[in-house]
């Protein structure tokens, strides 16, 4: 199996109904919240996708778990499609790709003890049924996501813990299956800025140490710069632009991009620099512009913008993006 | 005067546990939270709610009652001063007399003790008001939880069935049922629990909706839990409590609706509940001298504190 | 490289202005919250700063470390369990927390208004925003002509950058960010002198944040208003503000101008969180964290607040308070070592 195709995702679309617009319309209207999305992922890679909120960042990881049935499209793990899978199927596939939520504050039963929690993936996958192997993993993996001693924590509920604590028993409900994928939806967005820093350490050491593959979803390119192999850049259920961390950092391409990395803060008021402020938020996805669907947000864009579509360009191996302006 | 406690307390215990679980229900509900680092979530143990209601010093008292009553009606014959079934030794004299220390309450028309009466009396409205809440309970929160958790074509039915069943005025249908069929207890308690599921049903569903779209349930889906599993799990346990205020809620209302069953010759006839002492206080004709035994009886109800009093809008 | 921040000519110097008026001062003050059968929990402890006209003020600190409290404490609206216990504010020389309640009213909302944390999600969503910045005009200012109220609301929402036709629509037709922004609007109804936003970027994303970031920097050099920003992020303030006061526990961990902050700090804490924070200019290096969570304020420890989590505690932090100690003209930090080493 090459490494290329680890995790593939071809044409991805997700379309929700939202609707008929007035009482008796005819057509049905759609949130195009994920829209011809491709890429992969390679094995114990690390890709950061960022994007505006209500992009469509948390949809596409939702199809990627299998939590909603794409419109259209393909994905495939290890050379296997995996678009359409029954319940038995999709629950094998659990063990292989699991997902960190939002927010850590609302993503535990706040009925189940820390021990029930990490213990529930193993008892529902029917793992290890033996008890004492079962504790003996409950143990490992809520140490190797950083809560140590285990003991301390086992009987204790969600409330009795910190953000930062329960991103972690988040992080080890997910370990103890033992993923090779683990899809991150802003992990740290709702944390306090000084634990935010433990949270992305421990997912850079766990890539390392368990050769787990992360796709780490973000609207702060700041906060994963460091850590990711390869940056994704999305924009109203599209990926704009797309490249090796460096590559996106140092010659961003697309005008959208420049606009995300000119507003990360930096701590410093000596570096402050013009900032290119995007005026209004993410167009709403039912309408989506029509030509490049940047195009009424872009301080650079000229009249064909509006009618057509841009395609990918690709700017070197690893870097494409979709800007007319990049059309030789 | 008991019942009035005892249902004074379950509406107190009720509101208690709706203060206790509102912020929750209803933080979900709207899908706001406040979000950022400084999120505080609400404690959900059930020692926090206990820290919350052992701090009500009327709650607490009220619970003190509630073992009290059934302790009672458990033990009815050894409390009772005299026994209310025998009306061997009874004397002219006996009948209507004024309350005294010998009769606490007085005696009624047949001068029997009516607070020995009384005393068996909790034994019916109690057992009536269990089973008939039992069925109820199980009835409402299945049909609640499939409506809720499942959604779609079954929820759209089971609703619009519970409406069906919540328009229907329970005490006229409930009256034509027990009078169609003979009025036994085993009758009472199916009549009022198969009537009084309604609100349950709608209650638990809300519930359960609220607690179906929290994040914890997508996490166990993500882990690879079925749907028995986070029903089992997730759902109720927190669905629990509320079921069990609704329980409370339901036995006074069944107890409530057997008296008003009685109250209107529909009880069954072999027994002495409380709706049955208040139909022989009025149908044999109080005498002023035995005014006590229409009061307490009548006095409950007005103290129950339930918006329409079945009772007298019976008589 | 676009992406990359480069020098720029002198914009990040300190724009402190002596001869500005000084409009709100803050002196020394503490805040208790009392609770039956508790010892008082000191949220709060003998914190100042001074405000001058068309300044911004960047409160920075953790989850739990007082910056609301001490908010809401300028303008007397604690809860009945939060109490003042020693310290003065002073707004254009009256001193806020003796005068009487009437005279308060007036300056409530009218010269000092807050933006409350989490309000924007608080607006009543059964009323159109246009109808709730019209009520919170005739609530302040009941004499404000009723024919003008209208063209008051537009102008606000001019104000604040959104077009006048979203004044029709319900508070779920707005996005967070806008919703933030009607916030502001309404804030800036009566036209005042200092605005107190408390952490209105929070939870929104970075482009967001960047809008309202420049909307109040644009407000106050159009209008000359004094802004207070709370943040729990260090790296927010750096682009707008003029000084900075760190907090830690309720206390004051070290209180200086932007400069000086963010190239200079002395206190241990403010070096940690810089250091906590992600920089685009350096990547690939690994970020750190500080371990360990801020004190509770009923288990407060004895000496020095942050002494518990400090990398560079000595003895004497553990057991002696430290004193504020002044570096500089502008420059406050409260940490033994800086004393040692002056
Ligand atoms: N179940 C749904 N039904 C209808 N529309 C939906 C649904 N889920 C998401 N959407 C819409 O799809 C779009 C993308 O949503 P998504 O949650 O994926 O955004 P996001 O990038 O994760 O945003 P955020 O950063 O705020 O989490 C949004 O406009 C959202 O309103
Ligand atoms: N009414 C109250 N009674 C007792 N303690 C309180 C009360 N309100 C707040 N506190 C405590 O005072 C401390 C400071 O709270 P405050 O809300 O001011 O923090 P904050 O810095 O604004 O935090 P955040 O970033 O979460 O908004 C906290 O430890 C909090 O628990
Ligand atoms: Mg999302
Ligand atoms: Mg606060």
């Amino acid at each position: 199996m090459s490494k290329e195709n680890f995790l593939e995702v071809r044409g991805l679309k997700k379309y929700f109904d939202a609707g008929r617009p007035a009482l008796f319309s005819r057509e049905s209207r759609f949130v195009h919240a994920v829209d011809d999305v491709s890429f992969n992922l390679r094995r114990s890679e690390v890709i950061a996708l960022v994007g505006e909120s209500g992009c469509g960042k948390s949809t596409l990881s939702l199809l990627l778990m299998g939590l909603e049935e794409p419109t259209e499209g393909t994905i495939s793990f290890e050379g296997r499609d995996i678009t359409h899978l029954n319940d038995k199927e999709r629950k094998g596939l659990r063990r292989k790709i699991q997902m960190i939520f939002q927010d850590p504050y609302e993503s535990l039963n706040p009925t189940q003890t820390i021990e029930e929690i990490i213990n529930e993936p193993l008892l529902v996958h029917g793992i290890a049924p033996d008890k004492s192997e079962r504790d003996e993993r409950v143990k490992k993996a809520m140490e190797d996501a950083g809560l140590k001693p285990a003991e301390v924590y086992l009987y204790r509920f969600p409330h009795e813990l910190s953000g930062g604590q329960r991103q972690r028993v988040v992080i080890a409900a997910a370990l103890v299956l033992e993923p090779e994928i683990l899809l991150a939806d802003e992990p740290v967005s709702m944390l306090d800025v000084s634990i935010r820093a433990e949270i992305i350490n421990l997912l850079a050491e766990l890539r390392i140490t368990r050769q787990i593959a992360v796709i780490f979803i973000t609207h702060d390119l700041g906060s994963v710069g460091f850590f990711a192999d390869r940056v994704a850049v999305m924009y109203l259920g599209r990926i704009v632009e797309i490249g090796t961390m460096l590559e996106v950092l140092e010659k961003p391409q697309h005008p959208y991009t420049k606009a995300l990395l000119s507003v990360i803060p930096v701590p410093n008021p000596r570096l402050r620099r013009e900032r290119i402020i995007l005026q209004g938020e993410t167009p709403n996805p039912i309408d989506v512009p029509s030509g490049c669907r940047f195009h009424p947000r872009c301080p650079v864009a000229i009249s064909t913008c509006k009618h057509s579509d841009p395609p990918s360009i690709t700017l070197s191996k690893t870097h494409q993006a979709s800007c007319l302006l990049l059309v030789k | 005067m008991l019942i009035a406690v005892a249902v004074i307390f379950a509406n107190l215990l009720a509101d208690l546990t709706y203060n206790y679980l509102d912020p929750r229900v209803n933080g979900v509900a709207n899908g706001e939270h406040n979000t950022g680092p400084n999120h505080k979530t609400n404690g959900c143990s059930f020692l926090e709610f206990w820290q919350t209601f052992s701090k009500t010093v009327s709650a607490l008292s009220a619970l003190a009652c509630l073992p009290v009553i059934i302790f009672l009606a458990i033990f009815a014959p050894w409390i009772a001063p005299y026994d209310s079934s025998s009306s061997a030794v009874f004397q002219v004299g006996d009948i209507y007399n004024p309350p005294s220390a010998s009769h606490w309450f007085g005696t009624d028309d047949a001068g029997q003790d009516v607070f020995s009466n009384f005393i068996f009396g909790a034994r019916i409205s109690l057992i009536v008001g269990f089973f008939a809440a039992f069925i109820s309970i199980i009835i409402g929160g299945v049909l609640g939880l499939v409506a809720g958790f499942f959604g779609g074509r079954w929820e759209n039915f089971i609703m619009r069935f519970t409406d069906i069943f919540l328009v229907i005025p329970d005490l006229p249908l409930m009256v034509v049922i027990v009078a169609l069929t003979k009025p036994s207890l085993l009758n009472i308690i199916f009549v009022i629990g198969l009537l009084g599921w309604t609100t349950t049903a709608r209650v638990v569903r809300s519930q359960t909706l609220a607690v179906k779209s929290r994040k914890f349930v997508l996490r166990a889906r993500a882990v690879g839990a079925g749907n028995g599993h986070i029903i089992s799990r997730h759902i109720l346990p927190l669905v629990m409590p509320i079921l069990v205020v609704q329980a409370v809620l339901v036995v006074s209302l069944a107890i409530l609706n057997e008296s008003a069953l009685s109250f209107i010759g529909l009880g069954d006839p072999t027994t002495l509940s409380w709706g049955q002492m208040l139909n022989y206080a009025f149908g044999r004709g109080p005498c002023p001298l035995g005014m006590v035994g229409v009061v307490l009886p009548r006095d409950r109800h007005c103290m129950g504190g339930v918006g329409v009093d079945p009772a007298r809008a019976g008589a | 490289m676009p992406g990359r921040p480069t020098v720029e000519k002198d914009r990040g110097e300190a724009q402190i202005n002596p001869t500005k008026r000084t409009v709100l001062e803050v002196q020394n003050l503490s805040i208790n919250y009392i609770s039956e059968g508790k010892p008082p929990a000191r949220a709060v402890e003998n914190v100042s700063f001074t405000l001058k006209e068309g300044e911004l003020i960047g409160l920075v600190g953790e989850s739990g470390c007082g910056k609301t409290t001490l908010m809401l404490s300028l303008l007397r609206l604690l809860p009945s369990a939060g109490q003042i216990v020693d310290g003065k504010v002073f707004f254009n020389g009256k001193d806020l927390t003796t005068i009487s309640e009437k005279e308060l009213n007036k300056i409530r909302w009218k010269e000092i208004s807050i933006v409350f944390q989490g309000a924007m999600n608080a607006l009543n969503p059964v009323r159109t925003v246009g109808d709730q910045i019209a009520e919170a005009i005739t609530k302040h200012m009941p004499d404000f002509p009723k024919d003008k109220i209208q063209g008051r609301v537009i102008e606000l929402l001019d104000l604040v950058g959104i077009a006048a036709d979203h004044k029709e629509h319900y508070p779920h037709q707005y996005s967070g960010g806008m919703r933030q922004r009607a916030m502001i609007a309404m804030a800036l109804a009566c036209n005042p002198q200092v605005i107190i936003a408390d952490e209105p970027t929070t939870a929104l994303d970075v482009m967001i944040q960047a809008q309202i970031l420049e909307l109040l920097d644009n407000l106050r050099k159009k209008l000359g208003l004094a802004i207070v920003f709370v943040t729990h992020d260090l790296g927010v303030v750096a682009e707008i503000c003029d000084k900075v006061l760190v907090m830690y526990g309720g206390v004051t961990a070290e209180y200086a101008d932007v400069d000086t902050i963010y190239n200079s700090a002395r206190h241990p804490y403010t070096q940690e969180l810089l250091k906590a924070f992600p920089d685009l200019t350096k990547p690939k290096k690994k970020l750190s964290s500080i371990p360990g969570y801020p004190p509770r304020l009923d288990a407060l420890p004895d000496g020095c607040r942050f002494a518990p989590r400090c990398p560079v505690a000595i003895a004497r932090c553990h057991t002696e308070q430290p004193m504020l100690h002044k570096l500089g003209d502008m420059h406050i930090a409260s940490c033994h070592l800086v004393e040692a080493s002056k």
